[in-house]
């Protein structure tokens, strides 16, 4: 799961549902109107109250009773049907409290009891409360309705089995349908409620997204898109992607590439950020980074949610950015060169004229020493620019650490960095390739250099080398500003083109560190130096197996012959 | 160029070859020439004596001469005024950068003698006046 969906994830999950409990499912009914009752719900309401007036047919068998009834059931019915249960719960409940009326009214007629106009008013008061509180809570409903029954039974007296009889039945239906309301209406609200706000969350992410999202069907045909996919597939098209197939639209350079992900894709797995370079609305390719999610349903993929991320103007930036460091890196061996040059030729041209203006011979044995240091400072840059042997696999550490000291010393007295080593001398040969082990280090060097730069405090670089149990284990620990431990991640990992840059001479940066020692199996770690402020580098290589050393010193001894 | 008449010059480089060179060729020159292989040495020779010109070396361990020159903008600010720099940092943005805000005039190597003393007659030259 990405950051983005777990965030994503997390925000949905603090959606809190409304509790079916108390005041809140009142609320939940009044504050944004009801929920629709479903066809099957409302057909359910329907054959219980012909069922109810059935019984009472059967109790007080007049046929005209009977007819009214059942019409004031029907007509309440079809008044949530024109209604559609999206009013105000009190028109609701006014119906049906006028329906209950009616009923008692025609009872009480039917019966001749009804002898105070009165009465079907008080009822009506009692039964507006019973239906609002139907509303808020199942305890409170049922309550109402044995209040609405007793109140009943107290103002005619209970003088007729028949009028008790309705009084139960339309009790019982007013409670079965209290408690209907109250759970299955309040469930359906929350459904309702949470699937809206998700929706709302999800669309408002979704259109605002940088990356095209669309939703396809099995055979990529494009069901919804939102706006950047319409930018960036329309080409003319508009926004209708709709029915169109993706992959047609998407017009891979090497469809090929893709042929197998979407076997994968069909058969429910997931891919993600598949490199893709595709033709652009404006007819030039880009590189796009290809997720797709299958949504299954009993095994079957329904739908493929797709992200399409453009990344060509990243990449582009990237290797800008790449190329920056580059030219920063090369700027400090350049420097640290010039240094390693210009003191001996100083000496050189001096003892020279020296020599001419007191008239002596040139001391020759020192001009030749001084040409040696000219010669070491080349032999360094040659170094660092020669290609990689990738046949070798292991690498003295001791040898690496001085070659990457030899050009990058003097880079360390020019930034006024006082270095200071503790290596040991009888470290094993590592699994590791010479020369990318060479250019990682004057990488770390000229980094924690470039870190220190600005750093008012002393500048210290310790290096430190020592066996460790399967291997050896090398710490640049320098003092400057500690890393921020969030940006560790990216300072060493980088961004994906820098990391799976290919193999250059003078690649830069901790990101290719960190790829070249895990190439090697070992680890790079950054963190803040603990001792100082400042930044540790620590890398681990194992030991070379026998071959390796048995391969490196035949090597080796080819070269000293 | 004038006769040194004497004026004493401080050499501060770690590079004792270099040092020994320019040393020998002021004092062909007719200057009074000290060494000092860094920035601490040059300290306190600078305090016990007084110099007309100070040959000094950017890069050098322990006190760099961008430290000693700082010093001595506090408590020998005419000493820091007659500081010659040299350095083998040509490229160095955070060198030429220190150089060009001391205002003192730079040798860059591998400068020849005649750049030298023509700094340096420069330098003395403003001391004599002084």
């Amino acid at each position: 799961m990405t950051q983005t969906e777990t965030k994503l994830e997390s925000q949905v999950s603090s959606i809190k549902p409304l509790g079916i409990e108390g005041p809140n499912v009142h609320r939940a009914v009044t504050d944004d109107g009801w929920v629709r009752l479903s066809w099957e719900m409302r057909l359910v309401l329907l054959g219980a109250a012909l069922v109810a007036a059935l019984v009472l047919y059967f109790v007080l068998p007049e046929i005209a009773y009977f007819i009214a009834i059942t019409l004031a059931l029907i007509a309440l019915v079809a008044v949530s049907f024109v209604v559609d249960a999206r009013q105000n719960s009190w028109l609701m409940g006014g119906m049906v409290a006028l329906m209950h009326v009616a009923w008692i009214a025609f009872a009480l007629q039917f019966t001749g009891h009804l002898n105070s106009p009165l009465l079907p008013l008080l009822y009506l008061v009692v039964v507006i409360y019973a239906i609002y509180a139907t509303s808020a809570q199942t305890g409170l409903v049922v309550g109402g309705a044995v209040v609405a029954l007793f109140s009943q039974a107290l103002l005619m007296g209970a003088a007729d089995s028949r009028v008790m009889l309705t009084l139960a039945s339309h009790s019982i239906l007013l409670i079965a349908m209290s408690w209907i309301v109250s759970k299955y209406m309040a469930r359906l609200y929350q459904a309702h409620n949470t699937a809206r706000h998700k929706a709302r969350r999800y669309w408002g992410m979704t259109e605002s997204s940088d990356d095209a999202l669309l939703v396809v069907d099995p055979d990529w045909r494009v069901q919804e898109a939102n706006a950047t996919a319409v930018s960036m597939l329309g080409n003319g098209d508009g926004p209708r992607l709709e029915g169109k197939n993706l992959l047609e639209l998407l017009r891979v350079r090497y469809p090929e590439a893709l042929s197998d992900y979407q076997y994968q894709i069909l058969g429910g797995e997931s891919v993600t950020q598949v490199p893709l370079t595709a033709t652009g609305t404006n007819r030039k390719y880009h590189k796009l980074l290809f997720s797709a999610m299958p949504i299954t349903e009993d095994s079957q993929t329904t739908s493929i949610n797709v992200a399409i991320r453009d990344i060509t103007e990243l990449s582009q930036t990237q290797q800008e950015l790449k190329h920056l460091e580059k030219f920063v890196a090369i700027r400090h061996v350049l420097t640290s060169l010039g240094h390693s040059l210009n003191n001996p030729l100083a000496i050189i041209r001096m003892s020279i004229q020296v020599a001419q203006v007191l008239g002596e011979k040139p001391d020759w044995d020192e001009i030749i020493r001084q040409l040696d240091r000219c010669d070491a400072a080349i032999r360094g840059l040659e170094v660092y620019t020669a290609g990689r042997d990738e046949g070798m696999l292991a690498a003295d550490v001791n040898e690496v650490i001085e070659q990457a000291l030899l050009i990058i010393e003097p880079q360390l007295m020019i930034t006024g960095v006082e270095l200071d080593q503790d290596i040991s001398q009888n470290l094993p040969l590592v699994h590791a390739n010479h020369h990318s082990l060479y250019h990682s280090f004057v990488n770390i060097i000229v980094y924690v250099c470039q870190n220190m730069e600005e750093w008012p405090g002393p500048r210290k670089l310790r290096i430190e080398a020592q066996r460790r149990s399967n291997g050896v284990e090398i710490r640049f620990r320098s003092t400057g500003p500690s890393p921020d431990p969030g940006e560790v991640p990216e300072l060493l990992k980088g961004t994906q083109s820098v990391a799976e840059s290919e193999d250059e001479f003078m690649d830069v940066g901790l990101p290719v560190v960190y790829s070249t020692v895990r190439q090697a199996g070992g680890q790079t770690s950054v963190s803040p130096n603990r001792q100082e402020s400042g930044i540790l580098v620590k890398i681990i290589l194992r030991t070379a197996d026998e071959q390796e050393v048995k391969q490196y010193q035949s090597s080796r001894g080819s070269v000293n012959k | 160029m004038e006769t040194p008449n004497g004026q004493r010059i401080l050499i501060v480089d770690d590079e004792d070859t270099l040092a020994r060179l320019m040393q020998a060729l002021l004092e062909h020159l007719g200057y009074n020439v000290d060494r000092a292989a860094d920035g601490q040495k040059a300290l306190k020779l600078g305090a016990q004596r007084s110099y007309s010109a100070v040959i000094c070396d950017l890069l050098m361990p322990t006190l760099n001469g961008m430290q000693l020159f700082k010093i001595w903008q506090n408590e020998s600010p005419e000493l820091a005024q007659r500081v010659i720099f040299v350095t083998g940092d040509n490229l160095g943005v955070r060198t030429n950068r220190f150089v060009e805000l001391s205002g003192q005039p730079c040798l860059y190597k591998p400068f020849n003698i005649e750049e030298l003393t023509s700094v340096l007659d420069d330098v003395t030259r403003v001391y004599a006046g002084s």
